[in-house]
């Protein structure tokens, strides 16, 4: 796999991330190929499949990596009370005390430095977007009631139409028959010419009409949820 | 693989390069290939989420007409890879006491049997 195509199709195993998270991802392979140079083809290669790297990525802004990768996970020295140490890189003497620093949304002192940490808070809807979401649900109520209900509406004559025609499908033919054996061949025929178009058009049209109810419905509920989600801040964490 | 690198490990790794000399994402997965266990794909999410928790900090710099991402170590940073490092001569302590007592062990009986 090239570096073009590997960033091609992890840009489409992104899809749902947040245009930020999507964004920066990208942004970091797309570099990531830029400094390999000649190397960037084999170091796509050696990256593994585009969908496996982007499970990771989502995994891990979603919150729902594994527990030994989650990042809130509460760290407790323990046994090292008291002990000198020292440090092998710089050569820093430290005296370590035991802690817990539970990182996500709380604010703690470092124990070496004595100087107060916040982390930031970890993201998800708060009150401020869940109540943004409920007002601009509220004022756009006009526009949303009306999109729903062209949908429905739209949804409601495609199954109509399927249903008339097999309707004069069934029924023509069955009325034509009786009036044939009645004596009333003009009739008759006439009735059992348009049942047979009445289910050719039923079984032609049925396909068409069931993909785009189909369509129609999952665009409009992939839509409102990326508008929900908009709203309640995922694209801003 | 023989022995694997857990993720608390993974961001102290990451932490200490960082520590080093501000650097970015292609550089950081070539020195994490001396420890050879290192999957080149996971160090973008190490990367993230010590950004997101304020360990390290990005700023981006002009290089051969375009932008590279650096990342740079933060004082939260450079406090959580403290303590990783105690953590860490802690846990090699603990491994090295059952990995070395053995060894012991096993000279001292070889001695005895000498002396027999």
């Amino acid at each position: 796999m090239t570096a073009t195509e590997f960033l091609t199709q992890l840009d489409a195993a992104l899809f749902g991330l947040s245009k930020e998270e999507r964004e920066s991802a990208l942004e970091y392979y797309r570099e990531y190929f830029a400094d390999a140079g000649e190397n960037a083809d084999s170091a796509a290669e050696s990256l593994g499949s585009p969908q496996s790297v982007a499970e990771r990525i989502i995994a891990e802004a979603d919150g729902t990596a594994e527990p030994g990768l989650s990042a809130g996970m509460p760290r407790t020295g323990t046994g090292s009370d008291g002990t000198t140490y020292t440090d092998p890189y710089t050569g820093a003497t430290y005296t370590s005390a035991s802690y817990s620093e539970p990182y996500a949304g709380t604010s703690y002192t470092d124990p070496y430095t004595e100087m107060p940490y916040s982390a930031p808070a970890k993201s998800g809807p708060d009150a401020a977007h869940i109540i943004t979401l409920i007002v601009v649900l509220f004022v756009t109520l006009p526009l949303w009631i009306t999109v729903y209900s062209l949908w429905l509406t739209l949804i409601v004559t495609l199954i109509s139409i399927i249903i008339s025609f097999a309707a004069g499908g069934i029924t023509g033919p069955i009325t034509g028959i009786i009036q044939l054996a009645s004596g009333s061949m003009g009739n008759g025929l006439f009735l059992l010419g348009s049942g047979m178009v009445c289910i050719g058009l039923a079984l032609l049209l049925w396909k068409p009409f069931w993909l785009l109810c189909k369509a129609s419905t999952i665009g409009l509920f992939r839509l409102s949820k990326k508008i929900i989600y908009g709203l309640l801040g995922r694209n801003e964490s | 693989m023989l022995f694997p690198i857990s993720a608390a490990l993974l961001d102290a790794m990451v932490l200490s390069l960082v520590n080093r000399e501000e650097t970015y994402g292609y550089k950081i997965t070539q020195d994490m290939q001396s420890a050879a266990t290192v999957s080149e794909s996971t160090l973008y999410p190490v990367l993230r989420r010590l950004q997101k928790n304020g360990a390290l900090e990005t700023f981006d710099r002009a290089y051969m007409g375009r932008n590279r991402r650096y990342y740079r170590i933060t004082d939260l940073g450079v406090a959580m890879l403290r303590q990783y490092r105690i953590d860490w001569e802690q846990h090699k302590a603990q491994v090295d006491g059952i990995l070395k007592e053995e060894q012991k062990a096993q000279t001292e009986g070889v001695l005895k049997e000498e002396q027999a």
